[in-house]
């Protein structure tokens, strides 16, 4: 079990949030080509260590927030609101 | 109170449930009206015009409350809240308070009939919420006047306290109600339940 602290409601039980994905894709600009657009859609990095995560408050407060977990170890190293960095920048 | 037969459990009847007699209550909390203010927290006019409705300041603090008179605010979330009344009278006309709230910059819906709550009561209830549910119900976690959002089961549930534990009220969608009575007086079971008739909410 994690616990996860979400910035709003506190530390909370794993089972109240759903994983959203990788933190760190920037969506590309418009005119971008294809294959930007391909990487973004599709392509997922498989990182061993801290990752920078969206997990949703599903059963809490609804919001979304950004985890750093440590994919080895399952530790949560940090979490902030969406629109804030997570300390010490990107893993 | 009559003697209920204590083989079935899950039923609403009131009387006493399980073999056991412990002084552990269950019953439900009747709500007459429920209305999700969504909007700014900064908004000085919202607020403004949800105290002019409700009687109450909303609650700003993540999982806290607020009361007023014949209503509650629960804290759903950083721009959402729930005034919570027993009584119809209380918060009084819809359409004229949404039309109110959106001209603040908000949004008010009328969910009156989504949600119906169930109260335990007694030194056992902390345990049988912990039953179904990951929040730390202790007293020093989870006092009186405040709420949390989280599962019972599977189901997704608002727990509140309005009263120093180990009183607690849980808010459940009505679609679940009888999934989730069941779980509350199968977890009751071992230690024995008293189911009592349905009185206001708060």
């Amino acid at each position: 079990m994690l616990l996860i602290p979400c910035p709003w409601c506190g530390s909370r039980n794993q089972v109240e949030f759903t994983y959203g994905g990788d933190a760190t894709l920037k969506r590309p600009p418009p005119d971008a080509p294809v294959e930007a657009w391909y990487e973004f859609v599709y392509l997922r990095d498989n990182p061993c260590g801290p990752h920078d995560e969206l997990w949703l408050h599903s059963a809490g407060c609804r919001r979304w927030l950004k985890v750093r977990r440590d994919t080895r170890t399952h530790d949560i190293l940090a979490s902030a609101r969406p629109d804030q960095a997570l300390p010490g920048g990107e893993p | 109170m009559s003697e209920a037969d204590p083989t079935t459990i899950g039923s609403t009847a009131p009387g006493h449930y399980g073999s056991a007699s412990t002084a552990l209550f269950l019953r439900e909390a009747t709500i007459a009206t429920a209305w999700n203010v969504h909007g700014d927290a900064g908004s000085a006019s919202l607020r403004a015009e949800v105290q002019r409705i409700a009687r109450l300041v909303l609650p700003m603090a993540a999982n806290t409350t607020s009361k007023g008179e014949g209503v509650t605010a629960l804290w759903l979330g950083p721009q959402s809240w729930l005034l919570v009344a027993a009584d119809a009278a209380a918060l009084g006309d819809f359409a004229g308070a949404r039309d109110a709230v959106n001209a603040a910059g908000g949004a008010l819906f009328d969910v009156s009939a989504s949600r119906i709550a169930y109260a335990v009561d007694g030194a056992p209830a902390a345990a049988i919420m912990a039953a179904g549910c990951p929040l730390d119900f202790h007293p020093r976690h989870f006092g009186a006047g405040q709420c949390r959002q989280s599962l019972y089961g599977r189901v997704p549930a608002l727990f509140y306290r309005h009263r120093e534990p180990p009183d607690c009220t849980m808010l459940v969608a009505r679609s679940f109600a009888h999934d989730v009575w069941r779980s509350l007086c199968t977890a009751a079971a071992p230690c024995g339940y008293t189911v009592r008739a349905a009185a206001p909410f708060g």
